[in-house]
């Protein structure tokens, strides 16, 4: 009795072993610098401060692709993963820039020439550096959270950084219709072509090739309207699908999903998130109220933001 | 209302029965399916209740059918045909209809099925099945399942035995009712403890659970069972193909989209179809053969 006893568990701990190292991959792929350039290409008006820290994002995350994608190389040449190469070859199949696909392959030819026992020794010490960054950045984050514990406002967000616009409640702004303001707006969702393994396959046929919803366009709002409130009308306009659902506890509401491109469609940590003037703002598009002139966009993310350079919007407050 | 024959086979056969027909019905959402497994349940359940089974199919079993496909397009909005707007902003489509039509099917067809179910497999047969191999969960069971019958029985004694003394929930004014009222409630939760005692030690006095110990009904797998045993496995196997083939389900989000139909899919659903019409066909036959003895006498 007792020896079967120990057999069952000793069955059941070997299916959980083996189903937490051999459960797919779930790697996600940051958006490249000259995707996320696209993205903000019209626009030069944004502070100067601003840009900055997100050209240091985009280095780090170039930085990060480049350790992926030789890890990527390494594991063909082992040739044990076939379905990651598949998928890399759809990937490919769909993503229009040539650019990104030139400079993808220089990548590989670079990876495979060059010294690949030098690249392996590096990766494994920045594997270690990033890990422990990861652990301190990790307690860094709560401890600061444990700090701003009273500094939330009633609606769970914490203090807007400096020179951002704070969030305004919905119900105290009245709109003045007499006054039309202009804006640009923007939808896409690039970063699911870079994790096409982690995409709902049914959702394929939603999915646009170049990954943009809703081109960049200049739209018209009335003074004292949120970011919300011109997603909703153009959608409408344009005939594009879109669900909300109104949060009360964050008093926002919150984008389910575009263009019938749902949260969790890409991944556990997948989901719509808004960036205006380049900065993700940490609280939720109805309480942000909008200025004349101001860019809007609405981007997909795979990864709660970590790969397009919007995770402080997370870490700091809940989107 | 007709006798059913199918209840004098044997439990096992009663058994996978039901448990195919209401897994499969609840897991292939294919209109094709649902459409067999509907009329079938709703067939079986006319021949084995007559006309208070038609009732309770209209009565309550159209409502809940009517609202719950009202009640998924208020709070699903995937699907890329929209066909208006809410008041709120957020988008109706013709989708989630559809998927509220096809989830409040499903629902009602297993609904079905379970009442078939439960004037099918008796407790005698599921504890015949199961009092050897789990003889403390299946005596539960058993019990569990009658319980609302059985209470609403003794509410009736007890209600009826308070009417002779004028204390009945339908003599005095409403204060009196209310009080009445719950003195019944207190007889009953008194009698349901008492009688929940007196069955485990009465099962157990009796030797329940224990080896060698012999079924309250007996049941014999004969020729008959072992034909129609042999059929519905063969039955069960070609639909488990075709689920594998990937035939018996339908993709609602983000656009409605099924397996389009061959020969082979033809096959799959005439095979489900008889599956699921077995205890009819049964019943008709066995009626046909009564009919044929009848005018021969």
């Amino acid at each position: 009795m007792r020896k079967k006893k120990i057999q069952l568990t000793l069955f059941i701990m070997a299916i959980l072993t083996i189903a937490f190292f051999g459960g797919g991959n779930k790697e996600v792929v940051p958006l490249s610098m000259e995707q996320m350039e696209k993205d903000a290409g019209i626009v030069e008006d944004t502070s100067p401060s601003n840009n900055d820290i997100s050209i240091e994002a985009n280095e780090k995350n170039e930085d990060i692709r480049d350790i992926e994608n030789s890890e990527k190389e390494e594991s063909k040449l082992q040739g044990d993963l076939v379905k990651e190469s598949e998928e890399e070859s759809l990937g490919l199949e769909i993503d229009s820039e040539k650019k990104y696909i030139d400079k993808k392959d220089n990548d590989k030819k670079a990876d495979k020439q060059k010294e690949i026992k030098r690249e392996q020794t590096n990766k494994i010490e920045t594997k270690e550096e990033n890990a422990k960054k990861g652990k301190n950045e990790k307690a860094k984050i709560i401890a600061q959270d444990k700090k701003n514990i009273d500094e939330k406002d009633k609606y769970l967000t914490d203090p807007v950084p400096e020179g951002k616009p704070e969030p305004v409640e919905w119900q105290d702004i009245t709109i003045n219709k007499e006054n039309t303001l202009t804006a640009t707006l923007s939808v896409t969702c690039k970063t699911i072509l870079n994790n096409m393994h982690l995409f709902n396959m049914d959702k394929l046929e939603v999915l646009p090739e170049d990954g943009i919803i809703y081109a960049t366009k200049k739209v018209v709002f009335y003074e004292g309207e949120s970011v919300f409130d011109v997603l909703l009308r153009e959608m409408q306009e344009n005939k594009i699908h879109m669900e909300f659902v109104m949060t009360p506890i964050y008093n926002s509401n919150y984008i389910a999903g575009i263009n019938n491109i749902y949260e969790f469609d890409c991944g556990e940590l997948s989901g719509w998130m808004y960036r205006v003037n380049g900065w993700f703002p940490n609280y939720g598009a109805s309480r942000y109220q909008l200025q004349d002139g101001d860019k809007i966009e609405w981007i997909y993310t795979c990864d709660l933001g970590r790969d397009i350079g919007g995770d402080w919007a997370v870490t700091g407050g809940e989107e | 209302m007709m006798r059913d024959s199918f209840s004098t086979f044997h439990p096992i056969i009663n058994f996978t029965y039901f448990i195919a027909v209401i897994v499969f019905s609840m897991f292939f959402m294919h209109p094709a399916f649902q459409g067999i497994a509907f009329i079938s349940a709703f067939t079986y359940s006319l021949m084995i209740k007559g006309k208070s089974g038609l009732k309770f199919n209209i009565l309550y079993m159209l409502p809940m059918l009517l609202f719950m496909a009202m009640i998924n397009p208020a709070f699903n909005h995937a699907g890329v045909t929209i066909l208006f707007y809410l008041k709120s902003g957020n988008p109706i489509t013709f989708e989630s209809i559809i998927y509220g039509i096809s989830a409040a099917f499903m629902f009602i067809t297993v609904i079905l099925w379970f009442s078939c179910y439960n004037s099918v497999m008796t407790s005698d047969k599921f504890i015949y099945l199961f009092g050897r191999v789990i003889p403390a969960l299946s005596l539960i069971f058993s019990m569990v399942l009658r319980f609302v019958p059985r209470y609403i029985e003794q509410i009736k004694v007890i209600s009826n035995a308070q009417k002779c003394i004028g204390r009945d929930i339908s003599q005095g004014n409403i204060i009196k009712r209310a009080k009445n009222g719950i003195k019944i409630l207190s007889i009953m939760a008194t009698w349901a403890l008492e009688n929940a005692i007196e069955t485990a030690d009465s099962m157990k006095s009796r030797g329940y659970g224990l080896p060698g110990r012999t079924s309250f009904s007996i049941f014999r797998f004969d020729n008959r069972d072992k034909v129609i045993f042999g059929v519905m496995i063969g039955l069960i196997g070609i639909v488990l193909v075709g689920a594998a083939m990937g035939q018996n389900t339908i993709r609602f989000f983000p656009s409605i989209k099924i397996v389009n139909i061959t020969v082979f899919s033809v096959l799959i659903y005439i095979s489900y179809f008889i599956l699921c019409m077995i205890p009819v066909i049964i019943n008709i036959q066995e009626a046909i053969k009564w009919k044929h003895i009848e005018s021969r006498i």
